[in-house]
């Protein structure tokens, strides 16, 4: 589940942007579908490719003929979840001439798991925490010989960790325990697990620049 | 033709490419759990240390409380005493703290203040609060602490542990058990923030007729205090499982149990005889009483998570035969306190509640307050001020209008870390 705070903000970042450039600079889209491949390793410690499908749409403004803002959704496919990164956005168009063909890329934002509901009892709790989302890339366009569309095509590092944390309630009232390491016990609780989990990832996307 | 792709910027791709897939998934968990560890200790070696009074030490974990005159003497279970100066409820100072480890409870009678040491009882001269001294050690009299076969005392301490392996009670310490809240010491504050007096209703020292009773979770024992510096242990009697808290009222002893009340005359204070036991489903009940009725919380924790959750009025105008005149359903009660026609209720997590009692069967109709951000296990309704303890501090109400309690002061328990 993706934290509330943090989808207020980039919502904020997103009409702010709009808000402040949209009247005088062209409207920007990028949408592309790919694949996300990447190393995992099982519980018996052995390693293997992970692919899964991965969908991202980013929406801005020219804040120059170079230099774009925006936006951006995404639909990330791994092996036992599937997240919804929320991102800001920036691409910037390498040379000098308008047209350029070769593009950077940068969305910085946060995901988690979708369809994994949160759980309370009086017994226990479990939750999904989103995290963050880092997906550098780069690209190149090939524009069509009419109009302003052109096909694009991307290669990126997309980073992406989440968290699942596990309560054990207590019957008492108990204070906030602290181990030796820092980790926390919340009053109230007998446990609490966290898992991390954190997944690097070689992105490539195809798709279509407006 | 120019080329799409120049070298470099191709080379700039594959560079790319290799550093970032080259990483591998990390999935990490950490387990953060509560358990005890056992803890062997030499008496001979708790009985060399020098018990005398140290500077004032924060509150952590604010066990039983006893009111003497202007200062209050708050327990720090397993630690020792802190001493606060209350003379002003609405600005009490922590003046200074006694260490003895092993303390659960305390008592004071006549200047000379009673508190457990493991096995031993200590007592200490605290007629001046400037200069506390320890002036007798009645040894071996709560002797259920000692290992049955090597002489060592075992207790358990409270620990957080945080392992990769979500095993309770560990591979790596294999002598540690499950937190048990019933066992702990931090959490369990049925058996470690009790009180004391007329409004206490959790203690577990108490005394009457120049005799302090004490009790642990089988038996009572009995000692003959009226040489207030000298406790005579008298003897222990078996009274039932599961004892929690002793009230002391007009020459009879209440004892709140897992099962019941149990009602006993002490007119002859050395011997109390067995008057009557008032049965219910397994809880937990801290008890006050006055002329006619008790009144009885049964909470739903700790060892008896299977209760119910209610206040209890039993008529004990006749205490040999006490009966049920009705149970109001309650949140989470805990310790409770008496003062007049006014009923004070601690109900944990959820609040602070107070009633008018003086028509016991529509005590629901008459709620004059639920403080819901007052946390409470136990209270005492004190001379200047109803003092109620729970897991973020003690704080002091003026209860001069039990339908407007107004907050004087709140000594905050340092906590390890805000979540």
């Amino acid at each position: 589940m993706i934290s509330g705070r943090i989808l207020i903000l980039l919502l904020g970042v997103f009409i702010l942007t709009f808000e402040t450039f949209g009247q005088d600079h062209p409207y920007f889209m990028q949408t592309e579908a790919g694949i996300l491949l990447g190393d995992s390793e099982y519980e018996s410690n052995e390693i293997f490719d992970r692919k899964g499908f991965t969908f991202h749409t980013f929406h801005g403004v020219h804040l120059t003929s170079k230099h774009v803002l925006g936006f951006s959704l995404g639909v990330d496919r791994y092996k036992n979840f599937t997240v919804v990164p929320i991102a800001v956005g920036w691409r910037g168009f390498l040379g000098k001439k308008e047209n350029s063909k070769l593009f950077l890329a940068m969305d910085l934002g946060a995901g988690g798991p979708v369809s994994q509901e949160a759980f309370e009892s009086e017994w226990q709790e479990y939750r999904y925490n989103a995290g963050l989302m880092f997906n550098p890339s780069v690209g190149f366009r090939f524009p069509s010989k009419k109009g302003k569309t052109a096909l694009s095509i991307t290669l990126g590092y997309k980073r992406q960790d989440f968290s699942f944390i596990y309560g054990e309630k207590s019957r008492a009232i108990t204070q906030t325990g602290v181990s030796s390491s820092g980790s926390v016990v919340p009053r109230g609780y007998n446990s609490y697990s966290k898992t991390k989990y954190l997944y690097h990832n070689l992105s490539l996307r195809m798709g279509i620049m407006l | 033709m120019k080329p799409l792709i120049r070298k470099n910027q191709f080379l700039l791709i594959i560079v790319c490419a290799l550093f970032f897939g080259a990483c591998q998934d990390e999935v990490t968990s950490t387990y953060t759990y509560r358990t005890m560890y056992p803890v062997y200790l030499e008496m001979s070696d708790i009985r060399a240390r020098v018990y005398s009074t140290v500077e004032a030490q924060p509150l952590e974990s604010p066990g039983k409380i006893y009111i003497y005159g202007d200062y209050l003497l708050v327990n720090e279970p397993t630690k020792g005493i802190h001493i606060l100066d209350n003379s002003n409820p609405k600005n009490p100072v922590n003046l200074s703290f006694i260490p003895i480890p092993g303390s659960m409870d305390l008592a004071v009678n006549n200047g000379f203040l009673y508190a457990d040491n493991y096995v031993d009882l200590l007592v200490f001269n605290i007629q001046n609060p400037n200069n506390i001294q320890l002036v007798e050690r009645v040894e071996d009299v709560f002797a259920q602490l000692y290992g049955h076969d090597t002489g060592q005392i075992i207790t358990f301490k409270d620990t957080v542990i945080t392992s990769e392996d979500p095993y309770y009670g560990g591979w790596g310490c294999p002598n540690c058990m499950a937190f048990n809240d019933a066992l702990s010491f931090s959490s369990n504050y049925s058996a470690a923030s009790q009180s004391y007096g007329t409004g206490g209703s959790m203690a577990r020292f108490t005394l009457m007729n120049g005799h302090l009773y004490t009790i642990d979770n089988l038996s009572l024992r009995v000692f003959d205090v009226r040489k207030a510096q000298e406790p005579n242990y008298l003897k222990e009697m078996e009274v039932g499982w599961g004892i929690e808290t002793i009230f002391p009222f007009q020459g009879k002893l209440f004892l709140g149990s897992n099962r019941g009340m149990y009602i006993y005359d002490a007119s002859t204070p050395s011997t109390p005889e067995l008057l009557s036991v008032f049965e219910h489903i397994l809880s937990c009940d801290p008890v006050v009483v006055n002329e006619k009725f008790a009144f009885v919380t049964l909470r739903n924790g700790n060892v008896c998570w299977n209760g119910a959750n209610e206040l209890q009025v039993i008529n004990i105008e006749n205490p040999s035969t006490p009966y049920l005149m009705k149970s109001y359903e309650m949140l989470n009660p805990h310790g409770l306190g008496l003062a007049g026609d006014y009923l004070y209720v601690t109900e944990g997590e959820h609040g602070l509640k107070s009633f008018n009692v003086s028509d016991v069967l529509k005590i629901d109709e008459n709620q004059l307050e639920f403080l819901t951000n007052q946390k409470s296990v136990d209270l005492i309704p004190g001379p200047k001020s109803l003092i109620v303890i729970g897991p973020d501090g003690i704080c002091q109400y003026d209860y001069s209008q039990p339908d407007a309690l107004e907050k004087l002061s709140c000594i905050q328990v340092e906590q390890p870390i805000a979540f």
